[in-house]
C-alpha cells in the first residue's frame, strides 16, 4: 500500500477503534476499507450500518467517493432515496479478490466544489458524509 | 563532471532582496535567506524559501572585525529555524561594485571561524554566505562531512529569467551559422542561453510533438523526454514525421488476427524515440534522454530537477497535479497546454473549441489554486475501468477526445514563444503573464489572469513552496 494510503488508515483506525475496521490491499497501492457498526442517527429508520469504500493509490490527493452502506437503507418517516443516495448498487464496485461483492446503497457526494484547494483526508471526508446523511 | 551548486530564488524575493541591498545609499546591508536543498545529478541546488531582512543597528550591526556583521542573537535564531524546518541558512550582505563581486579576506575568516559551530547548530543542512553586487552574486556554501561549494549561478525565476554570477560569463562568440536568421533576434548570447538549457516535455502526443520540433529547431542543448505511449495509426495525423510504419499500421489492421495485431502494437515506435529522431533530424548536438514512462516515476522527478523548463503537454490531472508540485516545489517554471473541444454528446455537433496556454511559475497560475485539478478527476483517473463502470449511474463517454494538429500548434507555439523569451530574458517587464486562452471558431483570445489561493499546499508558504527534496512529492512512490 502507498505511504498516504497507510496513513489514512491509521487516522480511520484510530478514530473508529471500538468499531471492527477491515482493509483489503488492491495490487495498484489502493486499499477497500469495510467499517461495521458504525451508528446512524436519524433520520435514518436503521440504528446502524457498515459503510464500504475505496482508498485509492493517488489519497489523500483525490476525493474519497463513492460510500456504500447497507443495502436495506431507508427513512424512518417513509420517504424514498433520492440522488446523491443511489439504491441497487454493490459494494465494491468491482471484483475484488478477499472480498466478494454485497448488496448496497452508494453515496455518490462529491467533494463540493472549492475556490481553494482542501485536502481533506478520507476520515474527515466520510465523517461530512455522516453529517451530511444525518441532515436529510 | 565538476560539481556545481546553483541558487534558485522566485522574483518577487529577489527584488525585496535587491531593494534591502541597494537602496541607493552605497552602503553594506544584510539579511537571511532560508533555502530547500536537492541534489541533483549535476550538483546541489538550493531552492530560496524564505528572506529575513536584518534590521539595521538591531541585527546588523558594525563588526569587530569585519565592517558590519549580523549580530550572534538574530544568526543564531535563524539557523535554529533552519534546523527546525531542514532549511539551509544562507547569510547574505553586499559589497559595491557592480557586474562582479567576491568575498573579502575578511568574509572567508568570519566563515571560517562561525561555519563549523553553525553546521552543528542546523544538524544535517548545509550552511553557506552570499555576497551581492547589482549584478553579481558570489556564494561559500558548506556542507555537512566538509565538503565546500562555491555558487555557480544564482537563477532568479519569475516571468522573466535573470542569472546572476561572481563575474560575467565568457559567452564563446563564434559564427552564427545556419542559426544567423534568429541570432539576428535574439543575438548569439541568447543562441548560446538556448543550447545551454534543459527542457522537459511531458507528453508528447499532439501538442508535445509539435514542441519537440519547434524547441529542437530553436536549438535547444537538451531534452529529457516522457511518454509511456507508442505510436498508433490514429496518431500519424498529428505527429510530427510519424508514419503508418511507425505506427506498423499494416500489422495492426483491423482485418488482422489479433495476434498480429499485438506483435504490431509492440513493435511500433515509442513516442519518446520518434522524438528523439526529431530532435536529431533538427540539432545533431542535442542532448536527449527518453522516459518511456510516466511521469509518476521517482527516475522522471530525478531528471526533471535540474530541468529551466517543464512543458507539460499530457492529459490527465494526475499528471496536473504532479507538475504543479515540481514547480514549487523544486522552483522550475513550467507551461501546461491543451485543447478541449467540447461535443454536443446528443447530436455530436461542436459547440466550442478552446486551446489554452497556462504558465505555471512559484510566484503565479498554481493550478490548484485556479481550479485546474481536480479531485474527483483524479479519482476517476486512479480507480479501474470496472470499478468506474461498477460506480456509475449516469453514462459517461469514454470514447476519445477530438484532436487536431492545428490547434495543438496554437498552444505549442505560445509555450514555446513564451519560454523563448522568458529564458533569454527578452520579454518585456510588464508582459501580461496569465494563461492565454484561443477561442479559434470565435477567432478570438482571452486572456485570464490566475488567482492565489490562501494555505495553498503547493504555492503557499506553509506547503511544499521551495522545500526541495524535503517534501515529499504527491502521486510517486
Ligand atoms: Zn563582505
Ligand atoms: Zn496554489
Amino acid at each position: 500500500m502507498r505511504a498516504g494510503v497507510t496513513a489514512a488508515i491509521a487516522e480511520l483506525r484510530e478514530q473508529f477503534a471500538q468499531l471492527p475496521l477491515h482493509i483489503y490491499p488492491s495490487p495498484c497501492g489502493g486499499a477497500h476499507v469495510l467499517i461495521e457498526d458504525i451508528p446512524l442517527d436519524a433520520p435514518f429508520a436503521q440504528e446502524t450500518t457498515w459503510v464500504g469504500f475505496f482508498l485509492s493509490n493517488a489519497c489523500p490527493e483525490d476525493d474519497t467517493y463513492p460510500f456504500w452502506v447497507r443495502p436495506d437503507l431507508s427513512f424512518a418517516d417513509g420517504r424514498a432515496l433520492s440522488p446523491p443516495i443511489h439504491g441497487g448498487n454493490h459494494f465494491p464496485a468491482a471484483d475484488t479478490p478477499g472480498l466478494p461483492q454485497r448488496p448496497a446503497v452508494m453515496i455518490s457526494r462529491r467533494q463540493r466544489n472549492q475556490s481553494v484547494w482542501i485536502q481533506e483526508s478520507p476520515l474527515l471526508k466520510l465523517l461530512s458524509v455522516m453529517k451530511w446523511m444525518t441532515e436529510r | 563532471m565538476k560539481t556545481r551548486c546553483e541558487l534558485r530564488m522566485p522574483r518577487s524575493m529577489y527584488e525585496e532582496l535587491a531593494a534591502h541591498l541597494f537602496p541607493g545609499d552605497g552602503d553594506e546591508h544584510g539579511a537571511v535567506i532560508q533555502a530547500g536543498l536537492l541534489q541533483t545529478r549535476s550538483g546541489p541546488v538550493l531552492t530560496a524559501r524564505s528572506l529575513v531582512l536584518a534590521e539595521e543597528g538591531k541585527d546588523w550591526v558594525p563588526g569587530n572585525r569585519g565592517y558590519r556583521m549580523l549580530l550572534a542573537p538574530f544568526i543564531a535564531k535563524q539557523a535554529r529555524l533552519c534546523r527546525d524546518e531542514k532549511l539551509v541558512y544562507l547569510a547574505v550582505h553586499n559589497h559595491g561594485g557592480n557586474d562582479s563581486v567576491a568575498f573579502s579576506s575578511v568574509d572567508i575568516e568570519s566563515h571560517e571561524r562561525g561555519f563549523p559551530a553553525l553546521l552543528d547548530l542546523v544538524e544535517g543542512m548545509p550552511v553557506g554566505s552570499l555576497v551581492f553586487a547589482p549584478n553579481a552574486v558570489a556564494g561559500d556554501i558548506w556542507f555537512p562531512g566538509g565538503e565546500r561549494l562555491t555558487l555557480d549561478r544564482l537563477v532568479v525565476v519569475g516571468a522573466k529569467r535573470k542569472i546572476l554570477r561572481p563575474r560575467p560569463e565568457r559567452m564563446a562568440v563564434g559564427d552564427a551559422g545556419r542559426f544567423d536568421r534568429q541570432v539576428r533576434l535574439f543575438g548569439v548570447e541568447g543562441q548560446a542561453i538556448l543550447a545551454g538549457s534543459r527542457v522537459a516535455i511531458i507528453g508528447l502526443g499532439g501538442v508535445g510533438s509539435l514542441l519537440v520540433e519547434l524547441l529542437a529547431r530553436l536549438g535547444v542543448g537538451q531534452f529529457v523526454l516522457v511518454d509511456p505511449d507508442r505510436v498508433d495509426p490514429t496518431n500519424v495525423p498529428r505527429l510530427v514525421d510519424a508514419t503508418s510504419w511507425d505506427a506498423m499500421a499494416w500489422l495492426v489492421d483491423k482485418r488482422r488476427p489479433e495476434w498480429l495485431r499485438k506483435l504490431g502494437r509492440r513493435l511500433a515506435t515509442k513516442k519518446v524515440d520518434l522524438s528523439r529522431r526529431v530532435i536529431r533530424r533538427a540539432n545533431r548536438k542535442a542532448c536527449v534522454e527518453r522516459h518511456f514512462s510516466v511521469m509518476e516515476k521517482p527516475e522522471v522527478a530525478e531528471a526533471i530537477k535540474d530541468c529551466d523548463y517543464i512543458f507539460l503537454a499530457a492529459d490527465g490531472h494526475r499528471a496536473r497535479r504532479l507538475f504543479n508540485a515540481l514547480v514549487h516545489q523544486y522552483l522550475i517554471p513550467g507551461v501546461q497546454m491543451g485543447t478541449r473541444i467540447q461535443v454536443d454528446p446528443e447530436t455530436g455537433a461542436v459547440i466550442d473549441v478552446h486551446t489554452t496556454t497556462r504558465p505555471v511559475t512559484p510566484a503565479k497560475g498554481c493550478m490548484l489554486c485556479n481550479q485546474a485539478v481536480s479531485q474527483a478527476r483524479l479519482r476517476d483517473e486512479s480507480i479501474s475501468q470496472e470499478m468506474r463502470a461498477g460506480q456509475r449511474y449516469v453514462d459517461e463517454d469514454d470514447s476519445p477526445a477530438p484532436s487536431v494538429i492545428t490547434l495543438n500548434a496554437l498552444s505549442a507555439s505560445q509555450a514555446a514563444d513564451d519560454f523563448l523569451f522568458y529564458i533569454t530574458g527578452l520579454v518585456n517587464d510588464d508582459a501580461f503573464g496569465g494563461t492565454i486562452q484561443g477561442r479559434p471558431l470565435k477567432r478570438t483570445l482571452r486572456f485570464v489572469d490566475p488567482r492565489r489561493g490562501k494555505g495553498c499546499p503547493d504555492c503557499g508558504s506553509g506547503g511544499r513552496l521551495a522545500r526541495g527534496d524535503n517534501a515529499r512529492l504527491p502521486l510517486i512512490e
